[in-house]
């Protein structure tokens, strides 16, 4: 019996558990209440969106997931297990603006992560680069430096190096933000296909509700400072997302309901 | 065959250095200018060559360039250690900054006759000079060098689970890299210039000594010959480092 109840309660485990998280900046007299009392499970394999008010603590949030920051309040487990540190064997990260290393090519910029542990051979964490570098569409180009590739791409080199140590989470902060409209729409058909492929746990921020509705399985909204989570709106359109959905009804609806969220929110 | 932009400039520019050349001979030749005055370019250069197989030229040159090294090789750590720690301290930051700009901003030839004072004429007082007229440059580039590095990039290697040494070794080095070598040039032009300037003060050897007692007796020959040597060592070595800059220009973002 018991063997039997340990084994639903690993089946149940959540990606990600956040338990009354807190985030406080500031020294006494003068703070900023980031995030305030957030709780919330990510099942494994799901792809969570996260929008908000600019200013509302998106950001603060992913980093204490990743480990970079330490909650002033609550804990984080990712697997399971508390994360105190960066851990990337269980959360890759994915910035915001082109956060690539000018002076790494592609193919090393991918192997960088792989290279601080040095557990795995030069010549195996070059072929393991590759093979990310391939998995987001940019095979051929792993000698080119990022001032050789466009915004686009260069967000795929991002992508494949938060895939780099094949964590099981992975967290996006606005990844396609300073991508021109056509590149993002293609871009988020790419992100949805690796997913697929890989079966990671994403939690995902951005600005735009299209670019939520469409992507995500579920949408958390979260208030105006400090940061709370003020409503979970689960997409149940089918996948794989097609473009013709973004004209539909329930579409409609969703984006409708998130953007009033946030107008009352903010 | 047709030239791009860059081969072209580069011909007009040697024909630029070529004609400078000429018309220094031919002004000299031609008597418009007294040859006394201004010996004929392929005097001065055949002096050089000359110059360069003599003992005592060499030895000159030796001295200068170990001044020139030492000195440098003082005021980079200094100067570096100076300004990492105007730029990752905030407390010494606000210290010490202000009192390097006032430093660098004053004309360091007026502390020449402080510093025979203080060392007498001789090794010590060319190489304290050359120092002094280098370190807080370096100290300013370098803490500009800190500055430069991007908080992002350091942030992504922390996520990736980045040690503080793999932090300082693959992010801020190569980070700093264009800065710093931009810095270590100009370093060494105010370097090199502070010990020529120290060795025409107040010397017994040294090229620049050599170059000013020329002037002195009126030998214009070697006078001449001693300017283009300096002014190709000099050249060189700027040369040297930009070529290197050059490669990791692209890192700037
Ligand atoms: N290191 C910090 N020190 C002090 N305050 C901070 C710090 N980082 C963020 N803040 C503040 O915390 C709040 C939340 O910031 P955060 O960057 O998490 O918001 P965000 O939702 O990601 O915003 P945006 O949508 O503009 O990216 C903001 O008011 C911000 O000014
Ligand atoms: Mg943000």
């Amino acid at each position: 019996m018991r063997t039997l109840a340990n084994v639903t309660e690993l089946r149940t485990t959540p990606a990600i558990r956040l338990e009354g998280v807190g985030q406080i900046y500031g020294a006494a007299g003068d703070t900023v209440v980031a995030v305030e009392d957030v709780s919330f499970d990510v099942e494994p394999g799901k792809f969570v969106v996260l929008v908000g008010p600019s200013g509302c603590g998106k950001s603060s949030l992913l980093m204490m997931m990743a480990g970079l920051r330490h909650p002033s309040g609550g804990r984080i487990l990712v697997e399971g297990k508390p994360i105190d540190e960066p851990d990337p064997d269980r959360v890759g990260v994915v910035f915001q603006e082109a956060s690539l290393f000018p002076w790494l090519t592609a193919e090393q910029n991918v192997e960088f992560p792989l290279s601080l542990k040095r557990t795995l051979p030069k010549t195996e964490r070059l072929a393991r680069a590759r093979e990310r570098l391939d998995l987001v569409g940019l095979a051929g180009f792993e000698a080119r430096y990022p001032h050789e590739l466009s915004g686009g791409m260069k967000q795929r080199v991002s992508i494949a190096r938060g895939l780099a140590q094949d964590p099981p989470v992975l967290l996006m902060d606005e990844p396609f933000a300073a991508l021109d409209e056509q590149t993002r729409m293609t871009m988020g058909d790419e992100l949805l296909r690796i997913w697929a492929e890989t079966k990671k746990t994403v939690v995902f921020v951005t600005h735009s509700l299209t670019e939520a509705v469409y992507l995500a399985d579920e949408v958390m909204v979260m208030s105006a400072r400090p940061g709370r989570i003020i409503d979970r709106i689960k997409v149940d359109l089918p996948r794989p997302r097609t473009y013709e959905m973004l004209g539909g009804e329930i579409f409609g609806r969703l984006r409708d309901r998130i953007w009033r969220q946030i107008r009352t929110a903010a | 065959m047709t030239l791009s932009e860059r081969q072209r400039a580069s011909l007009v520019r040697t024909a630029i250095v070529v004609a400078l050349f000429g018309l220094w001979e031919l002004l000299s030749r031609t008597g418009a200018v007294n040859p006394r005055l201004l010996p004929p370019a392929s005097d001065a250069l055949a002096t050089l060559f000359e110059l360069l197989g003599r003992p005592k030229m060499r030895a000159d040159l030796m001295v200068t360039a170990s001044e020139v090294a030492v000195a440098f090789l003082l005021a980079v750590p200094v100067g570096a250690a100076i300004g990492l720690l105007i730029a990752e301290s905030r407390y010494w930051g606000e210290v010490l900054r202000p009192l390097v700009f006032f430093l660098f901003s004053i004309p360091k030839s007026i502390f020449l006759p402080m510093f025979i004072l203080a060392f007498g004429i001789g090794f010590a007082q060319k190489v304290g000079f050359g120092f002094f007229s280098t370190v807080f440059i370096v100290a300013m580039s370098t803490a500009a060098a800190v500055e430069s590095v991007k908080p992002d990039h350091v942030t992504v290697a922390r996520s990736f689970g980045a040690t503080r040494s793999q932090i300082v070794s693959r992010i801020y080095l190569p980070s700093m890299m264009p800065v710093l070598l931009e810095a270590l040039r100009i370093a060494m032009i105010f370097n090199f210039t502070g010990v020529i300037l120290a060795e025409m003060y107040a010397s017994r050897d040294g090229i620049g000594h050599a170059i000013s007692t020329w002037g002195e007796n009126f030998q214009m020959r070697q006078l001449f010959a001693g300017v283009i040597l300096v002014a190709l060592i000099a050249i060189l070595f700027n040369e040297a480092v930009r070529w290197a800059e050059r490669r990791c220009e692209h890192w700037r973002t």
